[in-house]
């Protein structure tokens, strides 16, 4: 019971002081509000009639004349951000398009089928991302996706009109790679919870690993094509026993600012 | 009819929370991990409709997860079906207003549907077993869930309630 009213005591006490400050400041405007209502009519007479003896109007015209060219160019100010905002929307366009056109002659070697970004999971245990490309657009299930920078994943489903694609990102994918520097195969998976990095692990004992190196498909597996960009090397973790020893790989693409993909179909 | 019109408020809230989860947890999240709303609604079914209720929502609404956006597998359907029976079991054993007990029934649901799913998927999807990883997903999710819980409670309390009134009405008056 005491505590129930020292809680009740207490919040009570905080919405008083709340009270009272809103109050105090809103007090204090409206007293600046009425001190001004008073005191300012009064010098506006007195300096209009300063102005009058001394023939000294032109202060009262420049002010009319302020006002006018202020409205102009306020209006000319809305003009303006108006054009603003067309131009950031049709810029915003561009960038789609141009992205669209970067990834097709990037992967010229391929037949490809552009796509946009339709869902993405709702899940945290799964990383899959739906497109709107479909059977009727000639994908199929297994075919890789890419982006502008690397790859990111596989067609797992197909309808008529989407494919579901489960990325690299999804700890359920493993992606044979290779490093692109010393050639030395490896197998890329997907960390939970993590949307930017994979686990690369099955690292030969052997293998020199370097921070910075590229790592690519292998082409190993039938899935992904040989070359295809995955990321870089960000961390090396050596561990007590070296066959155990792992790599965090950063990669390529920016999956969270991910909305254009190509699918390859040939 | 009253009862149309409460499958039809159910099949609205799947869809609401589909599009929060697909969208606006997308941005709203902690540390990345969003909250699992669809485990929130087939215990709240459980709770207020039964267990029958809940094990056919929770199978319908695991089977449109897996349609709209999950891989080809029934675990999502049969697990959320199974945590909606069983909470419907219990339904009784506990006071709905106390909503500590609510709390607790999110969290312990919430453990749960994800520990189970993430067993299925290192047996079936070849999920790496990542304890530390999962470990942080899942309290992250828990807390997540369970302050949502707390901010909608009082609105799926009001709305249950008439559910439970509105589904076992007939049932009720056997009993006299």
């Amino acid at each position: 019971m005491n505590r129930k009213s020292g809680k009740t005591g207490i919040i009570i006490t905080i919405i008083i002081l709340i009270i009272i400050v809103i109050l105090t400041h809103a007090n204090f405007s409206k007293l600046e509000q009425l001190v001004s209502q008073i005191v300012m009519p009064v010098q506006n007479s007195l300096t209009y009639v300063k102005n009058k003896v001394s023939n000294n109007d032109d202060f009262f015209i420049s002010l009319e004349e302020l006002k006018r060219q202020n409205s102009v160019l306020k209006n000319e100010n809305e003009t303006l951000k108006e054009n603003l905002r067309e131009m950031e929307i049709l810029k915003a366009e561009n960038a789609v398009l141009a992205q669209y056109a970067n990834l097709t002659e990037e992967y010229a070697e391929y037949q490809t089928v552009p796509a946009y970004i339709i869902n993405k999971d709702v899940s945290n245990l799964s990383n899959i991302i739906v497109i709107n490309v479909g059977t009727k657009d000639g994908v199929k299930e297994n075919m890789t996706v890419i982006a502008n920078k690397g790859l990111v994943g596989y067609v797992i489903s197909v309808s008529e009109n989407t494919a579901k694609v489960q990325t690299i990102l999804d700890a359920g994918t493993n992606v044979s790679s290779l490093i692109s520097t010393s050639r030395e195969g490896i197998v890329l998976k997907g960390i939970l919870g993590s949307e930017t990095t994979l686990k690369g692990m099955y690292i030969p004992t052997d293998a020199v690993l370097i921070t910075g190196d590229e790592v690519e498909t292998s082409g190993i597996g039938g899935i992904y094509p040989k070359g295809i960009a995955i990321g870089k090397i960000r961390d090396i973790i050596e561990t007590k026993n070296i066959t155990d020893r792992y790599i965090i790989v950063e990669t390529a693409v920016d999956f969270t600012k991910l909305e254009t993909v190509l699918v390859i179909t040939k | 009819m009253k009862k149309i019109l409460v499958h039809t408020l159910v099949i609205i809230a799947f869809f609401i929370i589909y599009i929060l989860q697909a969208n606006f947890f997308n941005w709203f999240n902690i540390y990345g991990v969003k909250p699992n709303l669809f485990v929130v609604l087939v215990i709240f079914i459980g709770l207020f409709m039964g267990k029958i209720e809940a094990a056919v929502y929770g199978t319908l609404i695991g089977l449109l997860y897996v349609l709209l956006i999950g891989k080809n597998t029934s675990a999502n359907a049969v697990i959320l079906g199974l945590l909606g029976y069983a909470v419907g079991t219990y339904r009784n054993s506990f006071s709905k207003e106390n909503r500590l007990n609510i709390m607790i029934i999110i969290a312990s649901g919430t453990i749960i549907y994800e520990i189970s799913i993430y067993i299925l998927k290192i047996i079936f999807s070849g999920v790496s077993i990542q304890i530390l990883e999962f470990l942080k997903i899942l309290s992250i999710e828990i807390l997540f869930n369970t302050i949502l819980t707390i901010i909608l409670y009082p609105i799926v309390l009001a709305l249950g309630e008439k559910t439970d009134k509105v589904i076992h009405a007939k049932k009720a008056m056997r009993y006299y």
